[in-house]
């Protein structure tokens, strides 16, 4: 009852771009193999798990800002909340890592908890209140950390996370899939999905259906949060070490990974495999810069280059603009006399 | 129509895979980033030995992975040491991780992976690289620590270290600010501190030596020590704020940069706030360290008063002969230590064409 009608235009562009994610994936798992084979050499086992690796550190960002997306809003605190997770995780994590983890994601939700409603209730941009998030947030993990890295005294802990399974797989990265799929299957099957989508896609006529849009809006920004942490308190746990301020790196790789993922930034379109997806294919991507050993500044070109390519094609007026282009060739020629005759 | 609309979405789809595939090959491209750069060579002969030892070498297999080209300091430490090893014969691969210490722990599992001769790594967060470094212990691969005092977790599992001598630099830095204060004929002084990446060993042994020469001189007093992060525009923006807290408080009168662009951000604020700079003016004393040619140029016009070396091409001639030592089978030991320079207007005749190349 809740789902907006799209028109069949819509309709199939939806589903061109829903599956642009598998294709991209696939197009990057056969550059892994072909590129390195042009240069002489070949991706082994290790370079797959390693990209598992990449993957499981940032994926859950990816996914936390994701969801916000797909809703209609833009969580930017999603990097601090992914920072203090770690530093919560690692500082009350020596003896039980599970409660570290518990703590980090349950002080993160709370906070997500103060944005959602911020948003929900008062109506203001997520844009805002969350960047006044993202700088808060950042300020109480450098209080927190005492403005510097702090170590992980288990580093045990780490190393057992990372040990490989199966040749690719990893605690860590098993933890991730896991994630995913439980997520995917909330957005996928359940109403509460069905309702997250159409409040991103056209949040008044959701209302107006009836759909209780504050509450989901404030769940959506708590599971933000709390996704973020939990990303972050795996990757302290597997650097050993938590890190104030990781810069816009994992900012970037998450922005990235959803716009490769097919979610819209207008909100509405999106989901967990779609963003899976975007994220593997840029891990990929960062595993064969290094087994290539791309310079950075290479690798800075073709990670910006591919976010801006894909932005431009996913735009929905894309081809509406094109189409107005045309027409306005067309008809130039026979208008220029007029305007010389004028002149 | 339809057929029309839906050749539109696959076009679209088309459109991004064919750019994807694009921008793919590209990564491909530029790969062989080692023979990118030559720095110029400084008279710093390597020891007699190594020439010897150049032909037990050839065809090993060395990965770096280190802080990337964009910085001055690291493209020239790091093409110094590749070139080096080259030059020997050696098989470098250079991983670059841009100071972020995920990649850094991505690019050190790959190496270690890889299981080369031998791994040197410049580590961008002392700490998280601690496991990474056990597990290339256990997989039985030799492991150089550069630059930088490694954590307390790594040093059982390294075969070396190899390092500026941090302390010495703080020490210099300490020194210069003490010395120009009194050549303005004052007595003491409030001086400010602002670090590269904070809770790094590198700042920690710098601050450490730092206190230590205060300690002796206690009419000098550190009012505040703040973290720059290695770069410049946040260095400037806190020593505007510093001198802004403590303009009612006795003001600033030496401030530490712990790179010489951080005190050259420093000493732009300085001039935005209408401070008087150097001796010549008893103004702000500034002093700086790493050894930057920016360093240099403000140390001619006397507006900084000195720096510490930590030159990027000598470091790197530092390390690349003890590492063809190791690869020839040679014992070396497990901490090799450069001694530094201090550098001001009476020395820059023996540092300073070293000390301008970056």
């Amino acid at each position: 009852m809740t789902e907006v009608q799209q028109s069949p235009r819509q309709g199939r562009r939806a589903r061109a771009l829903g599956i642009m994610p598998v294709l991209l994936l696939v197009a990057m798992v056969v550059m892994f193999f072909v590129i390195p084979a042009l240069k002489g050499t070949s991706p082994t086992d290790f370079n797959v798990y390693n990209a598992f690796q990449d993957w499981s550190a940032l994926s859950l960002l990816a996914l936390a800002l994701g969801i916000t997306v797909i809703a209609g809003e833009f969580d930017l605190s999603v990097l601090a909340m992914y920072s203090l997770g770690a530093m919560v995780a690692v500082q009350t994590g020596t003896s039980s890592p599970v409660l570290g983890v518990v703590l980090a994601v349950a002080a993160a939700g709370l906070i997500g908890l103060v944005q959602g409603l911020i948003v929900a209730k008062l109506r203001i941009n997520s844009m805002t209140v969350t960047l006044g998030g993202y700088l808060t947030v950042l300020g109480l993990v450098n209080i927190i950390g005492g403005n510097a890295s702090v170590p992980y005294k288990n580093v045990n802990v780490g190393i057992s996370l990372d040990d490989p399974i199966l040749s690719f797989f990893s605690i860590r990265s098993l933890i991730t899939i896991a994630i995913f799929a439980i997520v995917f299957l909330v957005l996928r099957y359940t109403v509460l999905g069905r309702n997250l989508r159409a409040m991103g896609g056209e949040r008044r006529a959701t209302r107006i259906a009836g759909v209780r849009a504050d509450p989901l809006l404030v769940g959506c920004f708590v599971a933000s949060a709390m996704l973020a942490a939990l990303g972050g308190s795996l990757l302290g746990y597997s650097l050993a070490t938590a890190i104030p301020d990781l810069g816009f790196g994992p900012l970037i790789f998450a922005i990235t990974a959803v716009l490769l993922g097919g979610v819209a930034l207008a909100g509405g379109r999106g989901s967990a495999l779609g963003i899976a997806a975007g994220a593997f294919t840029l891990a990929l991507l960062n595993e064969l810069f290094g087994l290539m050993a791309t310079p950075d500044y290479i690798s800075d070109l073709i990670t910006g280059g591919l976010l801006f390519i894909v932005t431009i094609i996913s735009a929905p007026d894309l081809f509406g603009w094109w189409r107005s282009v045309r027409a306005a060739k067309v008809t130039t020629p026979e208008q220029e006399p007029v305007a010389l005759e004028k002149s | 129509m339809r057929i029309s609309k839906t050749l539109q979405s696959k076009g679209r789809i088309a459109a991004v895979v064919a750019a994807f595939a694009v921008v793919g090959v590209a990564a491909g491209c530029g790969s062989d980033s080692s023979s990118s750069t030559t720095p110029a060579k400084v008279d710093t002969a390597a020891p007699a030995e190594t020439t010897a030892a150049v032909a037990d070498v050839k065809g090993k297999k060395v990965v770096l992975v280190s802080c990337f080209d964009q910085n001055p300091w690291c493209k020239i430490y790091n093409h110094t040491i590749i070139d080096g090893l080259k030059a020997a014969g050696v098989d470098v691969t250079y991983l670059e991780d841009g100071f972020d210490p995920n990649v850094q722990v991505q690019n050190l599992k790959q190496a270690i992976a890889a299981k080369p001769d031998a791994v040197l790594v410049v580590a961008s967060d002392d700490n998280s690289i601690v496991p990474a470094v056990t597990q290339a212990k256990a997989a039985g691969v030799p492991i150089f620590n550069l630059n930088g005092r490694a954590a307390d977790g790594s040093i059982p599992n390294l075969t070396s270290s190899i390092l500026a001598n941090q302390k010495q630099l703080g020490q210099y830095a300490a020194e210069n600010l003490i010395e120009g204060i009194k050549a303005e004929g004052k007595t003491g002084g409030n001086l400010i501190a602002i670090t590269g990446t904070a809770g790094t060993n590198t700042a920690k042994d710098r601050m450490e030596a730092f206190n230590e020469v205060l300690a002796k001189n206690p009419t000098f007093k550190l009012v505040a020590t703040e973290d720059g992060s290695w770069d410049q525009v946040k260095s400037a923006k806190i020593a505007q704020q510093l001198f802004a807290k403590y303009a009612n408080q006795g003001g600033i009168q030496g401030a530490y940069g712990m790179a010489d662009y951080m005190a050259a951000g420093i000493i732009q604020s300085a001039k935005q706030a209408n401070l008087p700079l150097g001796v010549k003016n008893k103004g702000l004393i500034v002093t700086g360290s790493n050894c930057f040619k920016v360093g240099i140029d403000a140390i001619k016009a006397g507006e900084q008063y000195g720096t510490a070396t930590q030159a990027p091409s000598v470091e790197g001639e530092f390390v690349f002969p003890l590492i063809i030592d190791f690869l020839a089978g040679k014992k070396i030991e497990a901490l090799n230590q450069k001694e530094e320079g201090r550098v001001t207007a009476d020395t820059l005749g023996e540092f300073g064409e070293v000390c301008s190349l970056a």
